[in-house]
């Protein structure tokens, strides 16, 4: 398999208790301070929009959304463009981005202990209906690369990778699953920039 | 099975045998230009206009530069040097615009623009007020799969911006309006395609819209601030009914706004498009071209004269050889028409209890027709989720005969519902998050993107659009009679994409300098109306700090609720307090704390960013020189408003020379405030002001708008230079919004005098010049 667009989205833990127009200060900020790597871009805001994106912090390679559309409220990355020769270094590394955006936004003091992602699960979503279709077919095609990178996020873990049962015309959408895990602990894993 | 090891496929290949084979080759050739920009074998510009007319807009920060709150920053796009357009970096993302004739969708078409928008954009669509939908953050390099997948649909971005024919818009009740003349669905599609790509649109100094309405009475189709508004009538003649229509030209808002003029009384059916096909080829011929400021078919209309616009136009008319696409779709009229299911999709009664009868209250129109009923989604902001789309698509399907229509004020319309399925609607609508009420009140208030996504924002309209939305919605005001009717719009600059002229509450973004700091603005405009077609426009009592704007609109309600008189609309009573008493109650939201006693009044809206840091350190010997500018600027207001108050309840000759007169002073003597930076010796002589003005601000270059260049010092030496002209109602109403958006410009103009900390002690016009900051307004 070899798609560019897809996405990637870790829910929120219960309990959170934040007001999201506080996003909009910590990620100007981190525009300023550089603090992510890549082109950051613009903060969007569309806490009017019901189940909408939220907050959004725009950047060249990947749109990050503190999400409210369906699954959840929760970090959402869409990726746009990036590294990685294969499917799985691909993967691996919007994990890894996103992983490291939230590891920070829940260490950041105005948002500390009012938010708690789950890193034990994440949504992947082919955001390519032509190459990555909402089909059998597709979930056999990308099934393989996420079960190895799964192996990879959660080391020693056993981890289920399946596929939700969406309108066809919504994006093929693949829950993994391991356990309960911190965003530190998967961060770790992975190498994040935290 | 799909694996890695296939060829690659594409949309183009996918969709080949779909796409109608002239949308296929335009698409082609749009790539191929790209290409060629690419190795840099079309020039920059050509290849933006080239862009434009394919709707690929640019956006904020695409000139690779972005202040972050304390500095502006530069953007480190990858291969920096490759620009779209002058000044645009290839890499930066923009905005697709997507026409929308008539507003007309179905269920396919709003499948493929929730794909394309999850797919390329960030997952929202926005409705426009001209009935377009825009996604924003796109990549140019996606432009052309997108383009292919909406031509699969019947889609065409063509022509969705530049100097062209624009989206073709229309009443979205065309066909179930209980009164209009007749359904103009179809005249408005045939219209839209007929000028499509047509040779005789492809040479325009600027833009050109169109609009139809089915009646004279209702806004939908605001036919009186378009380039062209056509009005649907009928009359008789030998006992047979003919359809036709009112005709108007040079209408349009803008910075200046024009009351569309009326062209002819009726024009039939059959001469609807060789008749706007010479109006085409008269204002291509004769418009401005080389001064876009200038541009727009109003000017050409007003310079003329309407008599001397229309000998033309007729002449013309006479010389065009007969086209059969004129007529030949007219006998095919009614395949327009409309249908509802056979039967309701579910019928049955749900109890959904006082939701639901607000919902209904505020969202159902009874059609025409008996039994059925059209439903408006109120989207926020005119914004809906890819998600909500693709459902709403369904909903479409279930409940309709597979048709919905977007609206000029930003919200999408269901029609042919059988009412005996409005519960099951609402609770389809309920599942997805769309059945908020309060649909077209004050509640649902309007806002172009501004300063979120807009290169020519000056201040936040969404953010205030949704402080005031959420605000005013807590307060139930769409469902109190006394106000539910009057509509709020923002702009987030003086260029009215938010219509905020015919609001009854407007306003426009603007910033003021407070003791060194930049601080976010709204001008207020007051007494528009949105009924008739948009037949008045609101006029500006002023700017208030952004912060203030709820309190503003507040004690406005209040004021209006408590006072008002006979069930007088709030247009009327604006009239009749009188702009000083109203003006007066506004003041009173003028002022801003300090910076430190709150230093939220320094950022704007849903914006963590201080609005101007680059203004922080302006040194106290420059203040008091910017003090005796900023007294002389306000002076200048005062003029302007004493203009309006001129020709407020009188128009005679007398009280039109002295409202002209005093727009006049007013640049004048903002001019002066402007060259008192310098030279505090100034003349008090208007001859001697505009000479130096011209001098110092304009052949420098000083007083250029980063965007409309030396547009605005044109409004002064334009007045000054026909001031002893005769003058008529139309040519003092223009000075004085001239002379409104000359002020503004003087405050723009000082403010980046101030963020180049350039005042005295040093000469300021020789340093800046040296530095070459004129750019510096970020």
């Amino acid at each position: 398999m070899n798609i560019e667009r897809f996405c990637v989205k870790f829910l929120a833990r219960p309990g959170t208790t934040l007001d999201d127009a506080v996003f909009i200060e910590v990620f100007h900020e981190w525009i300023r301070r550089h603090t992510l790597p890549g082109i950051l871009l613009d903060v969007a805001d569309y806490r009017h929009v019901p189940d909408g994106p939220g907050i959004m912090l725009i950047t060249h390679e990947i749109n990050f959304a503190m999400d409210y559309s369906e699954g959840g409220f929760g970090l959402l990355a869409q990726r746009k463009l990036g590294q990685g020769t294969t499917q799985q270094e691909r993967i691996l590394e919007l994990v890894r981005a996103t992983v490291t955006f939230g590891a920070l936004l829940e260490a950041d003091p105005r948002v500390a202990g009012q938010l708690s992602l789950e890193g034990g699960a994440f949504q992947f979503l082919s955001n390519d209906r032509l190459a990555l279709p909402n089909t059998a077919d597709g979930f056999a095609a990308i099934r393989p690369d996420l079960e190895a990178t799964a192996a990879v996020i959660y080391p020693g873990q056993a981890v289920s990778v399946a596929r939700l049962d969406n309108d066809p015309r919504d994006r093929l959408t693949l829950v993994v699953q391991a356990g309960t895990v911190d965003m530190q602990t998967v961060a770790g894993a992975v190498g994040a920039l935290v | 099975m799909l694996n890695g090891n296939q060829p690659k496929s594409t949309w183009k290949a996918n969709l080949g045998d779909i796409i109608p084979l002239h949308l296929a080759q335009e698409i082609d050739e749009f790539e191929t230009q790209m290409e060629l920009r690419r190795q840099g074998k079309v020039d920059e510009k050509v290849f933006a206009e080239m862009r434009l007319r394919r709707g690929a807009y640019g956006q904020r920060y695409d000139n690779g530069r972005r202040h972050d709150g304390e500095k502006s920053q530069d953007i480190p796009f990858p291969n920096v040097e490759l620009t779209k357009g002058p000044d645009t970096k290839w890499e930066a993302p923009g905005m697709q615009r997507i026409k929308i004739p008539y507003g007309g969708l179905n269920g396919e078409q709003m499948d493929v623009l929730a794909d394309i928008a999850e797919e390329y954009s960030d997952s929202i669509l926005h409705i426009t007020t001209r009935q377009d939908i825009q996604l924003h953050f796109i990549s140019l390099d996606d432009t052309p799969d997108m383009h292919r997948r909406l031509a699969a649909v019947d889609i065409t971005t063509r022509e969705a911006c530049g100097n062209s024919v624009r989206n073709v818009t229309a009443c979205p009740l065309a066909g179930i309006c209980r009164d209009e003349a007749f359904d103009v669905t179809g005249y408005a599609n045939e219209t839209a395609h007929y000028f499509l790509g047509h040779r005789d649109v492809q040479d325009f100094g600027r833009k050109f819209k169109v609009a139809f309405s089915g009646c004279a009475q209702h806004p939908c189709g605001l036919t009186s601030m378009h380039d062209l508004g056509l009005i649907a009538k009928t009359r008789v003649v030998n006992g047979v009914e003919q359809k036709g229509f009112e005709m108007y030209v040079g209408g349009g808002l803008g910075a200046v706004p024009h009351l569309a003029k009326l062209f002819d009384e009726f024009v039939p059916a059959e001469e609807l498009l060789p008749l706007s096909q010479a109006i085409a080829r008269i204002y291509a011929r004769y418009g401005e071209k080389r001064n876009r400021n200038k541009a727009r078919i109003k000017f050409l209309v007003s310079k003329l004269g309407l008599e001397e616009f229309r000998r033309l136009v007729l002449e013309e008319r006479q010389t065009l050889e007969n086209d059969p696409d004129w007529t030949n779709w007219i006998e095919h009229i009614e395949s327009y028409n409309e249908a509802a299911l056979p039967e309701p999709a579910f019928g049955e009664p749900i109890e959904l209890g006082e939701a639901f009868e607000q919902w209904q209250s505020t969202n159902v129109y009874r059609q025409r027709q008996a039994g059925f009923v059209a439903v408006t989604l109120a989207l926020p902001l005119g914004d809906i989720t890819s998600l909500q789309m693709r459902r709403l698509a369904d909903i479409t399907r279930r409940f309709t005969g597979d048709t919905a229509r977007t609206t000029v004020e930003q919200n999408i319309l269901l029609r042919w519902i059988h009412e005996a399925d409005l519960p099951a609607l609402y609770q389809a609508l309920r599942e997805i998050n769309l059945h908020a009420s309060g649909a077209q009140s004050i509640v649902d208030v309007t806002a172009c993107p501004g300063t979120d996504t807009c290169k020519l924002g000056i201040a936040s309209s969404r953010g205030l659009g949704g402080e005031l939305c959420e605000r005013l919605a807590n307060k139930n005001l769409q469902y109190n009679e006394a106000v539910r009717d009057i509509r709020i719009k923002i702009s987030g600059c003086f260029n009215s994409c938010s219509q905020h002229t015919v609001a009854e509450i407007g306003f426009f973004g603007s910033s003021r300098n407070i003791n060194g700091f930049r601080v976010p603005h709204f001008q207020v405009i007051l007494g528009g109306e949105w009924d008739n077609n948009a037949a008045h426009y609101g006029q500006t009592f002023g700017a208030v700090p952004s912060k203030r704007v709820p309190e503003v609109v507040d004690h406005l309600l209040t004021l209006y609720m408590e006072e008002r008189q006979n069930g007088e609309k709030f247009r009327e009573y604006i009239a009749r307090r009188g702009k000083k008493a109203i003006k007066a109650e506004i003041d009173r939201f003028t002022s801003v704390p300090s910076y430190n006693e709150d230093h939220s009044y320094y950022a704007d809206w849903a914006d963590a960013r201080e609005f101007t840091i680059g203004d922080i350190g302006v040194g106290e010997c420059a203040g008091e020189v910017v003090s005796l500018t900023d007294f002389g600027i306000a002076l200048a207001e005062g003029l302007q408003f004493e203009a309006q108050v001129a020709i407020e309840k009188t128009t005679d000759q007398t009280s039109v020379d002295n409202a002209a007169r005093l727009a006049l002073e007013a640049m004048v003597s903002a001019a002066q405030a402007l060259i008192k930076v310098e030279n505090i010796d100034v003349s008090n002589d208007p001859a001697v002001i505009v000479d130096e003005f011209k001098t110092r601000f304009y052949d420098t270059e000083l007083f250029f708008d980063p965007y409309a260049k030396g547009k605005f010092a044109h409004y002064l030496f334009n007045a000054y230079e026909h001031r002893d002209k005769p003058k008529t109602l139309d040519i003092a109403l223009r000075l004085i919004e001239e002379a409104g958006l000359f002020i503004e410009a003087s405050h723009a103009c000082n403010e980046r005098l101030q963020a180049a900390q350039l005042i005295a002690p040093v000469n300021p016009f020789t340093e800046l010049l040296s530095r070459k900051v004129t750019a510096v307004s970020a």
